[in-house]
């Protein structure tokens, strides 16, 4: 369990599977539709200072969060 | 007539794919959310006439967004086929609203499109076993080239409904397309592009946010460098070389003065016609749009259309989400503020991708009061300029202190939080010329279509106030307020009156009045803010409904009374 991480904890380059979006109905459904659910694969690019959005990539997709959003995403890094 | 709907995610090519059926000139560009109102074209196939509408892109079939709903209500009209455009790049994500579509058993064909794009970057997807797990005709096009349209159109006329699929659960949906995508796509590694390269670059929060700073920065002193050229080697030639000689004939036809002279002509200084002073509806009435405005008009939509092809906007929207998240909203609300730039319209449109009641309020406020569209701003730049370029930095500094100041004011006491960004951001594409010419094309017809006949009609309205002595009476009126708080000559009111129409032609008319260069700066800040033209006007009514609009006005008004006032007194007098 120890290499569990909410997306935020993350550091640009680091990459993982999603294990967990933590939240109500609606806002897991609204990130499912972009692309980000359980079970994917998903890399951290870039984190801008200052508690600003988070840049990540699915399969194709970049997507920017808010930090609050990627606070509330679990991720289960990739073994070195 | 039967309709052709296209349906598809956000920045998958729509309306490139509807402007090669229609052959309808409508924009495109490289960011989520470039269309928020569906357009409509017809498309004439064999015998029959379709209606098609290009509609904004969307996620899902369960809205959130105005732009969204837009889409999704079209859906509901029995009789229309579909094209589910699907960005070959992201198959797996697109095929979640194909699913959807499908579930609902309309008649549906996929185009398969940026598929070159997907070639470029080592997808593979077989597309008759595509066709075969779906039930539906699936055709690879790339709509910026044309390909794949002709296939497109021949398999159009004679779509049947599909068998609907039954998934319960967007978990049986997600496992489904988990298949499919196992089934069809193989993906061949490759290393990563030059552009990719830039792409990661740009939203660095070191690399970023200076190469963010310098793009904007050179964007606008191109825009400058362009637009002043064009004035001076191009626009304003014409009309003093070809133009001036036949008015000045025609003055002297009409016997020089006169009702219909001082229409047409207006009024002459020194014995003569000044095309940017005189006012009539053939001379400054024809000069201010096409020799000032337009070649600024010009300059900004080349430079933001290579941006907005280039897919810039939406990091420039990572970079200052934090800045915005300060005024109560997140950093998309950035797109509505450069479109805004271009013209106050298409800004308030596009504060339809934000999602809040809360938003867009603080949205089309700071937009309506702080940002002059490039019109006005040409304006500005040519007559405070000419007295010096400090000067057209105050004008400049106040409405960017403006936005800042009062987004915080607004977000402190609407209640309620701003949201957070969540915004896919499309990969760079190096934009096409002909794509960009085009796009510049539709703007600048779009710009004389709408701002001529109104700069027109604003220019008739000064005269006839002028004539009928109404300018003189409400000069008398408002001196109080204009004199004593804000320090200016009762007669700039006409100037305020015309801004109610077209903020150009307003700039403009204060160009006769021989201000000292205080009054001059005074009196440009408070027309970008006081209240937005006809136009803007129009749809932020629509956009915000009756009490928010009253609310938005009143924070305007209130604004100008207290900036003029605090300019007034704090600048020392300049002459």
């Amino acid at each position: 369990m120890e290499n569990i991480k909410t997306l935020s904890q993350m550091h640009p380059g680091e990459t993982g599977v999603i294990v967990e979006v933590q939240g109500g109905r609606g806002f897991i459904k609204r990130l499912e539709d972009l692309g980000l659910r359980k079970g994917k694969e998903i890399t951290k690019l870039s984190s801008q200072i200052l508690r600003g959005p988070q840049v990540v990539k699915i399969d194709n997709i970049q997507i920017a969060l808010g930090k609050g959003v990627s606070s509330k995403i679990l991720v289960k890094l990739e073994e070195r | 007539m039967r309709k052709i709907l296209l349906v598809g995610n956000p920045n998958v090519g729509k309306s490139a794919i509807f402007s090669r059926l229609t052959g309808a000139r409508v924009t495109v560009a490289n960011y989520p959310g470039t269309t928020v109102e569906f357009t409509q074209g017809y498309l004439q196939l064999k015998e029959e006439k379709f209606l098609v509408v290009d509609l904004p892109g969307t996620y899902t079939l369960e809205p959130l967004s105005k732009a969204e709903e837009v889409a999704c209500s079209l859906l509901q009209e029995k009789n229309c086929l579909i094209i589910n455009v699907v960005d070959a790049t992201n198959l797996e994500r697109n095929l979640n609203l194909t699913l959807q579509l499908l579930e609902k058993g309309l008649p549906i064909i996929v185009a398969l499109n940026m598929w070159d794009d997907a070639q470029h970057r080592g997808i593979e997807i077989d597309v008759k076993k595509l066709e075969a797990l779906l039930g539906v005709k699936v055709v690879p096009t790339c709509g910026l080239t044309g390909e794949g349209i002709k296939e497109l159109l021949e398999n159009l006329g004679d779509l049947k409904p599909p068998q609907p699929f039954h998934l319960e659960t967007s978990k049986e949906r997600w496992e489904k397309i988990g298949e499919i995508i196992k089934e069809v796509q193989v993906l061949h590694h490759r290393h990563h592009t030059f552009l990719e390269i830039l792409s990661d670059l740009s939203v660095h929060p070191v690399w970023g946010l200076g190469a963010g700073l310098g793009i904007v920065y050179l964007a606008f002193k191109l825009i400058r460098f362009i637009g002043e050229g064009l004035i001076e080697k191009l626009f304003e030639p014409l009309f003093n070389n070809l133009w001036l000689p036949l008015m000045t004939d025609l003055s002297q036809f009409l016997g020089r003065k006169g009702f219909i002279h001082d229409i047409l002509i207006g009024e002459l200084i020194e014995g003569k016609i000044d095309l940017g002073v005189s006012f009539g509806l053939l001379t400054t009435g024809l000069f201010i749009p096409i020799a000032q405005v337009l070649p600024y008009i010009v300059s900004f939509y080349l430079i933001l259309g290579l941006l907005e092809d280039w897919g810039y906007l939406p990091r420039l929207a990572v970079l200052v989400d934090n800045i915005m998240h300060r005024l109560g909203l997140h950093g998309y609300a950035i797109l509505p503020m450069v479109l805004g730039l271009g013209c106050n319209v298409p800004g308030a449109l596009a504060t339809r991708l934000l999602v809040g009641r809360r938003e867009k309020f603080i949205a089309v406020t700071l937009m309506a009061i702080a940002v002059p569209c490039m019109a006005q701003i040409a304006m500005i730049t040519g007559l405070v300029g000419e007295r010096g370029g400090q000067y057209l930095g105050i004008v400049f500094f106040t409405l960017i202190f403006l936005w800042f100041s009062l987004g915080r004011i607004l977000n402190f006491f609407l209640k309620g939080e701003s949201p957070e960004l969540t915004l896919e951001i499309p990969p760079y594409r190096i934009p096409h010329p002909l794509a960009i010419v085009k796009k510049l094309a539709i703007r600048a017809q779009g710009f004389l279509g709408s701002a001529l006949p109104y700069v027109l009609l604003g220019v008739l309205l000064v005269n006839i106030l002028y004539q009928l002595k109404i300018i003189e009476v409400l000069a008398f009126l408002l001196s109080p307020l204009f004199k004593n708080l804000w320090g200016l000559p009762s007669e700039t009111i006409s100037a305020l009156l015309v801004g109610f129409l077209r903020k150009d032609v307003a700039v403009g008319m204060l160009a006769p009045l021989n201000l000292t260069t205080k009054e001059l700066i005074i009196s440009s800040t408070i027309l970008a803010i006081y209240f937005p033209c006809a136009a803007t006007f129009m749809v932020i009514f629509k956009e915000l409904g009756l009490k928010d609009t009253f609310k938005s006005i009143l924070i305007m008004l209130i604004t100008t009374v207290v900036v003029g006032t605090a300019l007034n007194l704090i600048l020392p007098p300049i002459p």
